[in-house]
């Protein structure tokens, strides 16, 4: 028997000697407990709130917010199937989508707003002075109206969350929305606080400082008093006067004249290295891939490789109704100007317009090959091609290289290629995806880049830097996030709406814009306030104010592609502009082999592509409500209307 | 001779095999402890004094009693052999104060046994080969008297051996020590046999009247002694759902390399998925073990279902491809929780035990010696329309032009190519400048080589003396796969290196050390793994006008073979270093006590060279493949893991009944970590390395996984007459995963079996029933297959897509999930009933088990449905449950007609699961469901195309698109938008369910799912396996098949839809039937090339959901294996000394029968994607020869 008791005692020794090898703990792993003790800490993380600037994007797919303002509005038309609120056909999504960035339409997800809850609720076990962690929880703020910004545009009300959830706090998880006047003002309570208590310099070059909220808060507040006024809803002036109050402290320190702002409005957008340049506020910044060593860390994105092909992921048919309104180089529209040559075709339209339209949409030529069956050559595509008979049909090449000397928006065409000097020479423009022949050698050789299905194209993204990263064509233009020009737009707007908008406030704002823009047409150019009247311009949408029409054609044409337009419309409660049918240039048919739809079914007219929009909701001023949100939670009410 | 004859009883009764004796490798001052204490206990077992006299009286008692008695009295301590005691006469004995040896003597000699004091130890055993009278047998007196002693292959003698002459009708049967005397005339032939072993005949001489026969063991045999856990049982005796596969059986001389291929098939309820035939493919995960299935709680599990692997008793965690099949003796699979339970923590999905190959006690150095030379080509592959058809599906599809030339031009100089090849000498013409091909080319032809090489061989020397037994092996092969074979670049190659070696120190001790070295190399194209989607996916895109080789002007073209031949090869490598110690003691009669320890160190080397590679496409544009400048990476990981196994065995019989206790421990430490290190901008692109790249901001990371496991066990078996069995286990388990004072969990099971036949009353059927056992389980084990530090809110670093002015900085991401601090073993509980039996001389040998497996308190978050607003993961809780039901059925025939020995086997296993509970609240449809079959498809119903009348008339324009609908005809929902979109003529209209006048998903949940409905299944229903032979004279032929009876497979790609990517896409012969406004009554619906649309975003996509039309039968049989083999005949092999010399032909995977269209499987599919077969790395036909040799 003793035996038997040895072994068990045995058993008890190994019992006892060994539970301890059972508490490990993971090594080299942070957790929620050791990340945010110092101010370094607190750095390290809030990199990761950067994130949802997103910029021109990450790879392969277009800006989110090109794609989702743009491609929604009166702006660009979608290339595929008409958008649901085109075809009233929109409906609730069933199940909520995934993460977003900064001005989409926000998808219903709150693991951006956990991520700087998170952040703010360490603040106060930190080690951290409180000037720190009044700047930290500034920082936090900042992300976090950031977020419910593009929340309370998208859906109206929100749930507001102050905290991080756990799966048991019921009232958060499966409470009611916050109704948008609390969210609103939570919004800007949170910003004006932290606007006061934020590192005026913030963390060093190109991050969240004062400017950045002050920023924040002109463009909030223009948006909510607005969207307030236009949708009928009270307080309306507290949003515009905070919009007016923030956009005249970061006039008055960033300046408001031509000097403030970069001198080319195409450098703005094809620029590498930014940082510091004049109006600049925040920049999001990429760089060559070879930089972090993998490629895939979106150091870099391929806009000039989408806008140098007609891939699908690109949506570049801009809306004939967008071209016009663009100015004349007499500073009057079209309806009235006496300098508009008409739109019998492409480069009628083109003559004498504000040169912003030359940098956005590509201006119309027409070239030769040299040898009509090459198209390329690498390194050496440049000199394939020459002039074609008729002087007209190079007069835009001449314009924009050898007069505005265009560095990036450089005519001829030609496709994007690793190295930007190899790919096709785009033959002519328009260039139809219906017809990619060659006009001037019509059984030629026949080019598929950059065709696309109306003839305007879209390519303010262009440029000729060298692309990087291998096969994944990466473009490193900076992209502007937070710039002066977007103030004094806002400024001017808001200013109208409270009533306040005068000559001196344009000559501060859209007047410098205009004058960067068309230097030699200055003064020509100049908005007059005084001279608008009702019949400035015949076009206008007769519920709007002369004025204020012209301050949103201000707006429309500086910041076109820039993912402003679809909740600009939304605000104004413009939706309505959706229904019109896009429509692009006016061609004669028979040049493009009869291939192309002509509206109005005529041998010469606009040609179109989409069938005529059938009708524009008023519910989709606010997305729907993801259906299994509101089956888990039964006081989550659905927007009206779905 | 008397352990091991002690040895072998022990084995006989069910109890550890003590002949795995392995030595305790004192690693740790712990262990050490450890064996101190065990000698310790050794030492004071026989210290007591035996000098002593003894007085006892006893009457007609069995002699083991006396000798009880005797040690009790003296602290004498006896070693014998219980059968040689199980046989003698009862004693009588009366006796006062005599010295202990004469007592002995006087109650030992009689019965013809001798003793002897060995190292303190009376070792009782038999007396020399002198004859007991009571042993002789009453025969007619004959001319010679045969006397011979009938051993195992390990050197114990066999008792009951049935010996006679053949062609009489009565003989004699060997006593406990293997001897039998029986008489014989000379020319007759003397034929043993013994259940268990194949049947000795030999020849009487007059000089051979003294033999020793050492009968081989017979494999199939019901008699067999199958592992179980930690220790063996006799089959008979075995209550578990256990199937067992001899690996010589399923190996044979199959060109494999891998042991889970090998298993594909061969046992009912384990579940082999081989997804791809690359070589090694099982170290990238594309191999899958299953025991019953059922277990995967959502589409990305949380939880790792996989069977707990244990060789040797010790946890294996390395992957399969690293063994040596041939050095595996067998396979045992537990199935119920009643077999399983006793490895606890581990083993809720099943364990395989795996059993390597010793050495044998007494056995003459045995080399042996085999090979195999295999020649692997693809099997059948997809086949691409013609160009002509190709370019017409452009045409239908609205596109004008392709690859710059308009689509007419095209169909004018195909025709014309056509009509006269000869004309156009390369296949191709220039037109407008354009070059186009005309003749067809196949990427995937180009890509793939003709044939591949491979080469197996295997050394092994194995044997023993009295003491000491080992086995020595070496084993390599290499094989190529068959991408761009001149790159060589895709290969598996392996070396293997294994002894194993058992001494006897003395009787009650045996010492023994295993160490294995396992080493891999192998490569895989970057271009096939290193890109976004891998190579077969892309190249399925690629059309038969895309030129491959050389365009005039251009030169060499861009093509997948280009770029593997241009870019360089990822190399894993792979070594693992397994050793263990163990010591086997038996301190007292009946008790064995096992100490292993064992170290096993797994190392991984993977390098990854992203070599930039240039080309030119055949328009003559610039392109590239992998980062400028090139980048390099190494992967470095390490696995140290360390186990413990210490667990004692008692065994004793009470008359008829009989009992075992095993009781044990076990602790497993696991330590992992790897380096990966990054760096760009190569200097000198032929010697990559870190050091040879330069550029200034290389990246390194590193990562740790810990765990460590303790188990408190048990075990008691009770048996009645062998016929009433019973079986109770326990199982105390800690884990490391789980929060403190949520770690322990305890898992109890029981079994239970009756031996029908062992009955008096069914005696009568013993002729036709041999053998005819019922049995029943039931057993709670847990599963801890969850990450390490679930329990900790691990905030993981990452790089932002925002660089710090100019910088690259670091962050670190939220938690992806809350933590619940409560949660902890998920629970798997099974109930099986099952039965084996042997009918007509155990000729049809089979077994049938029922399950059912109730999985509770699922350690999951996926299917945990919280709002949004959580705004990050649900936390890991225990949560739902699942129930899976099946049954497996084996039934194994052998015989032989004349002179053709042939044999029969098919198995067959079969399951559904169903989820018994889980939290989603709104049962939507997008994640599991309280009371859903797993493996459902949700999809509509195709009712037919849409046609022109269904549009108002007039609508439609000139390409019959943005008609607008009649009143009543459904609109078209998109799934993978979420929206509602027009139709045109010839898209698909699926039946409107609900009647609402749209297609749509409703909520998409069990209550409101629109027109959707459960179409199918994607559970493989009735998986079976095959295999059968025949042999006669020298030659023997064997086949294995494997398949699925029933199965639905939804497969969305290249190959089942006609330009499944709009505009992007190419075109199989399978999908020529499109609509077209000709042909309106087709099977495809309307495609749409004209927008360059990836699916998911137009009307395609619509006619490209779920539905029936389009589901496939995933049901198939493969031919696994034919094999045929030639034996040279006995004359040649002593020519040459040789025992055993045999040349075989085998085919492997040489044929599948399925429904699918050509070159789509239904086990293959698509790396890193579930999405379906056709895009996977084919599987190879492969055909070899070879020869085995022993000497």
């Amino acid at each position: 028997m003793k035996k038997y008791i040895s072994l068990i005692l045995l058993f008890g020794m190994v019992i006892t000697a060994c539970q301890k090898i059972l508490n490990i703990s993971p090594v080299s792993q942070t957790t929620d407990a050791t990340s945010f003790i110092t101010y370094q800490n607190f750095q390290t993380y809030a990199w990761g709130l950067y994130n949802y600037m997103d910029g021109y994007g990450v790879g392969a797919a277009m800006p989110s917010n090109f794609g989702s303002q743009e491609a929604n509005s009166d702006n660009i038309m979608p290339n595929t199937i008409l958008t649901g609120y085109e075809t009233g056909l929109k409906i609730a999504p069933t199940a909520a989508g995934a993460a977003t960035n900064s001005l989409t339409i926000a998808n219903w997800n709150f693991t951006y707003v956990r991520s700087v809850n998170l952040m703010l609720d360490h603040i106060d076990q930190s080690s951290l002075a409180v000037s720190d962690k009044n700047h930290w929880r500034s920082v936090g703020y900042f992300f976090r109206a950031l977020r419910y910004y593009d929340l309370l545009a998208a859906f109206g009300d929100v749930p507001w969350i102050e905290h991080a959830t756990t799966d048991t706090s019921g009232d958060v998880l499966y409470g009611p929305r916050t109704s948008r006047d609390t969210v609103a003002q939570n919004i800007l309570n949170n910003l004006i606080w932290a606007e006061a208590n934020i590192k005026v310099n913030g963390d060093g070059t190109n991050t969240i400082n004062r400017n950045c909220i002050q920023f924040l808060i002109a463009r909030f507040g223009l948006f909510e008093g607005t969207w307030r006024k236009y949708h009928g809803l009270t307080n309306a002036n507290t949003y515009l006067n905070a919009s007016v109050t923030y956009s005249q402290k970061l006039l008055s320190t960033l300046g408001s004249t031509v000097s403030s702002i970069m001198s080319s409005y195409d450098d703005v957008y094809n620029t590498q290295g930014l940082i510091g340049k004049p109006g600049m506020i925040l920049v999001k910044q990429y760089l060559s891939a070879g930089y972090t060593g993998s490629g895939s860390n979106g150091s870099n994105h391929q806009s000039v490789r989408y806008c140098g092909s007609n891939s699908a992921n690109w949506v570049g048919d801009v809306a004939k109704n967008a071209v016009e309104s663009y100015l004349c180089t007499d500073g009057r529209p079209i309806s009235t100007s006496v300098v508009y040559a008409g739109d019998d075709s492409m480069y009628h339209t083109f003559r004498n317009r504000d040169r912003r339209l030359y940098y956005t949409v590509i201006p119309p030529y027409r070239i030769k090959y040299k040898t009509p069956t090459i198209t390329n050559v690498t390194g050496a595509s440049d000199t394939l091609w020459t002039y074609d008979s008729n002087p007209d049909w190079g007069s835009y090449i001449r314009l924009m290289n050898d007069t505005l000397k265009s560095v990036n928006k450089h005519l001829h065409l030609q496709a994007f290629s690793i190295d930007m000097k190899s790919g096709d020479i785009i033959p002519n423009i328009p260039h139809f995806t219906l017809y990619q022949n060659t006009l001037s050698s019509p059984t030629g050789k026949i080019v598929a880049s950059v065709a696309n299905y109306m003839g305007y194209y879209y390519w303010k993204l262009y440029n000729r830097l060298p692309l990087t990263d291998g096969s994944n064509y990466g473009s490193v233009n900076d992209c502007p996030l937070f710039r002066l020009e977007e103030v004094m737009l806002n400024y001017a707007e808001a200013q109208f709406e409270l009533g306040a908008f005068t000559q001196a406030i344009a000559d501060q704002t859209i007047n410098v814009l205009r004058q960067r823009a068309n230097p030699t047409n200055w003064p020509a150019m100049k908005m007059v306030v005084g001279s608008i009247d009702a019949n400035f311009d015949k076009n206008r949408d007769q519920t709007v104010d002369p004025v204020l029409w012209e301050i949103r054609r201000e707006r429309r044409i500086e910041l076109f592609g820039d993912g402003f337009r679809f909740n600009d419309l939304k605000r104004w409660a413009k939706g309505s502009y959706l229904i019109n049918q896009a429509l692009g240039v006016r061609v004669n048919n028979a040049t493009y082999g009869n291939k192309l739809s002509i509206s109005g079914g005529g041998a010469t007219g606009y040609v179109f592509y989409q069938p005529a929009a059938t009708g524009w909701n008023d519910k989709y001023y606010l997305e729907p409500v993801p259906i299994q949100e509101i089956l888990l939670n039964g006081n989550l009410v659905q927007n009206p209307g779905y | 001779m008397k352990l091991t004859a002690k040895m072998r009883s022990s084995k006989d009764s069910g109890f550890i095999d003590s002949s795995d004796s392995h030595a305790l490798l004192c690693k740790t001052i712990k262990i050490m402890k450890l064996s101190a204490v065990l000698l310790l206990l050794s030492f004071q077992i026989y210290a007591g004094t035996y000098s002593q006299n003894v007085s006892l009286s006893e009457k007609n008692v069995k002699l083991t009693k006396v000798l009880d008695a005797i040690e009790k009295k003296t602290g004498l301590y006896f070693w014998y052999d219980q059968l040689l005691l199980d046989k003698t006469e009862p004693v009588t004995i009366s006796c006062h104060n005599l010295p202990w040896n004469e007592v002995l003597s006087s109650i030992l000699h009689p019965q013809g046994l001798n003793f002897n004091m060995e190292n303190g130890t009376i070792v009782i055993t038999r007396k020399p080969l002198t004859m007991p009278d009571s042993l002789t047998i009453a025969m007619p007196i004959p001319p010679l008297k045969i006397t011979g002693v009938v051993k195992d292959p390990d050197g114990n003698p066999l008792q009951g051996a049935s010996v006679r002459i053949k062609g009489a009708s009565s003989g004699v049967v060997s006593n406990a020590y293997g001897i039998f005397k029986i008489s014989a005339n000379e020319g007759e032939v003397l034929e043993i046999t013994v259940i268990g072993y194949k049947p000795f005949t030999t020849v009487i001489h007059s000089n051979n009247n003294d033999l020793i026969v050492v009968m081989q063991t017979d494999v199939a045999n019901l008699n067999d002694i199958v592992v179980v856990g930690y220790g063996t049982q006799k089959k008979t005796n075995v209550i578990g759902s256990i199937t067992t596969v001899k690996m010589d059986d399923v190996l044979g001389d199959r060109p494999v390399t891998e042991v889970s291929n090998l298993l594909q098939g061969a046992a009912p309820g384990l579940l082999v998925t081989i997804n791809s035939g690359q070589p090694g493919a099982p170290q990238s995960s594309t191999t899958n073990l299953n025991i019953r299935g059922g277990t995967d709680f959502t589409g990305n599990t949380l939880n790792n279902s996989s069977p707990f692997i244990v060789m040797d008793n010790i946890p294996f965690n390395g992957s399969l491809s690293l063994i040596d099949p041939s050095d595996i003796e067998s396979v045992t699979v537990l199935k119920d929780a009643g077999s399983a339970a006793i490895y606890g923590a581990r083993s809720a999905f099943g364990v395989i035990l795996i059993t390597t190959k010793k050495g044998h006690k007494n056995q003459k150095a045995q080399f042996s010696y085999s090979n195999n030379f295999v020649t692997s080509t693809v099997a059948e592959l997809p086949q691409k329309a013609t160009p002509t058809q190709f370019i017409q599906q452009y045409i239908d599809g609205g596109n004008l032009t392709y690859q710059g030339q308009s689509t007419s031009i095209w169909q004018t100089q195909l025709a014309a190519y056509q009509t006269n090849p000869k004309s156009y000498p390369g296949g191709y013409t220039i037109q407008n400048g354009v070059y186009m091909q005309l003749a067809p080319t196949d990427a995937l032809k180009q890509f793939l080589g003709s044939s591949a090489n491979q080469q197996m061989h295997n050394f092994s020397v194995s044997g023993g003396n009295d003491k000491t037994t080992y086995r020595l092996s070496f084993g390599t092969s290499t094989e190529n796969g068959i991408i761009v074979p001149e790159a060589h670049q895709d290969y598996f190659n392996r070396y293997n290196l294994k002894s194993i070696i058992t001494t006897d120190v003395n009787p009650w001790l045996n010492l023994q050390v295993d160490a294995g070295f396992n080493s891999s190399t192998g490569a895989q194209p970057f271009y096939q793994v290193g890109i976004a989607s891998d190579a077969f996916q892309q190249i399925s895109n690629i059309t038969p006008l895309v030129p491959l080789d050389t365009v005039p002007g251009i030169g060499v073209v861009s093509s997948p073979k280009y770029w593997v031949m241009n870019t360089a090869p990822i190399n894993t490598t792979s070594n693992e270093s397994r050793i263990t110690g163990r010591a086997v003691l038996k301190p007292v009669r009946g008790l064995t006590i096992t100490g292993e320890y064992t170290i096993d160190r797994f190392n991984t080397l993977v390098n990854t060279y992203d070599k930039y590679a240039t080309g030119v496409t055949y328009t003559g544009a610039a392109t590239s493949v992998g980062t400028s400048g090139g980048v390099y990476t190494k992967q470095n990981g390490l696995t140290n893991y360390n186990a413990i196994n210490l667990f004692g065995t008692y065994n004793r019989s009470f008359g008829l009944h009989n009992t075992t206790l095993m009781i044990g421990f076990n602790q497993e430490q696991s330590h992992a970590e790897s380096t990966t290190a990054s760096r760009g901008q190569l200097i000198n692109p032929s010697i990559p390395s870190l050091n040879t790249a330069v550029s200034t901001t290389p990246t390194a990371s590193d990562s740790y996984t810990d765990y460590a496991n303790i188990g408190y066990f048990g075990r008691l078996n009770y048996d009645y007459k062998n016929k009433y069995l019973f079986q109770v286990n326990g199982r105390f388990d800690g884990s490391s995963k789980f929060p403190d004072g949520h770690r322990w969990g305890f898992f109890p099971s029981a079994s239970a079996g009756w031996r029908v036949m062992e009955e008096n009353f069914t005696k009568m059927l013993k002729p036709y029933l041999n053998e005819f056992k019922i049995r029943g389980s039931w057993g709670n084990v847990g599963n801890q297959n969850i990450s390490a530090y679930s329990y900790n809110g691990i905030m993981s670093p990452s790089v932002p897509y925002w660089l710090n002015n100019g910088t690259q900085v670091e962050t670190v991401n939220q938690p992806t999930q809350i933590i619940s601090p409560n949660y902890t073993w998920e629970t798997v509980s099974t109930l099986d009933f099952g039965a084996d039996w042997g009918i007509i001389k155990n000729h049809l040998t089979g077994s049938f088990d029922w399950y059912k497996r109730d999985t509770k308190g699922i350690l999951t978050n996926n299917a945990v449905q919280l709002p949004v607003t959580l705004g990050t993961g649900a936390p890991l809780v225990n949560a739902g449950s699942l129930e899976s039901k099946g049954v497996e059925i084996q039934l194994n025939w052998k015989d032989k007609i004349g002179k053709v020995n042939y044999y029969f086997g098919i198995n067959l296993s079969d399951y559904q699961t169903v989820v018994t509970n889980v939290p989603n609240a709104t049962n939507v449809l997008s994640s599991l469901y309280t009371g859903q079959k797993m493996g459902n498809i949700w999809g509509f119903v195709t009712d037919r195309l849409y046609t022109v009348n269904d549009f108002v008339a007039g609508s439609l324009d000139a390409n019959l698109k943005n008609g607008v609908l009649l009143p009543g005809i459904p609109k078209t929902y998109n799934t993978s938008n979420s929206s509602i979109q027009a139709p045109n003529p010839g898209d698909i209209l699926y039946k409107d369910l609900d009647k609402n006048d749209t297609i749509n998903i409703g909520q998409n949940t069990l209550t409101n799912h629109g027109d959707k409905k459960i179409i199918g299944n994607s559970t493989p229903r009735y998986q079976f396996g095959i295999n059968g032979g025949v042999s006669y004279k020298n030659f023997d032929f064997s086949f294995v098949l494997v398949g699925v009876g029933k199965q639905d497979q939804w497969i969305a790609n290249d190959m089942t839809f006609p330009n499944y990517w709009a505009g992007q896409s190419t075109l199989y012969s399978n999908e020529l039937n499109y609509w077209t406004p000709t042909q309106t009554n087709a099977y495809y619906g309307r495609i749409y090339t004209t927008t360059g649309v990836p699916v998911g975003t137009g009307v395609p996509a619509a006619n490209q959901d779920v539905q029936t039309r389009f589901l496939l039968n995933g049901a198939y049989l493969r031919v696994k294996n034919l094999t045929l083999r030639y034996n040279f005949p006995e004359k040649v092999l002593k020519a040459s000394h040789l025992t055993k010399l045999q040349l075989f032909f085998t085919m492997e995977d040489p044929f599948i029968f399925d429904h699918m269209p050509k070159g789509v499987y239904p086990d293959v599919v698509r790396s890193g994607s579930g999405s379906g077969g056709g895009q996977g790395y084919p599987f190879m036909k492969k055909n070899s020869v070879g020869l085995n040799l022993s000497f």
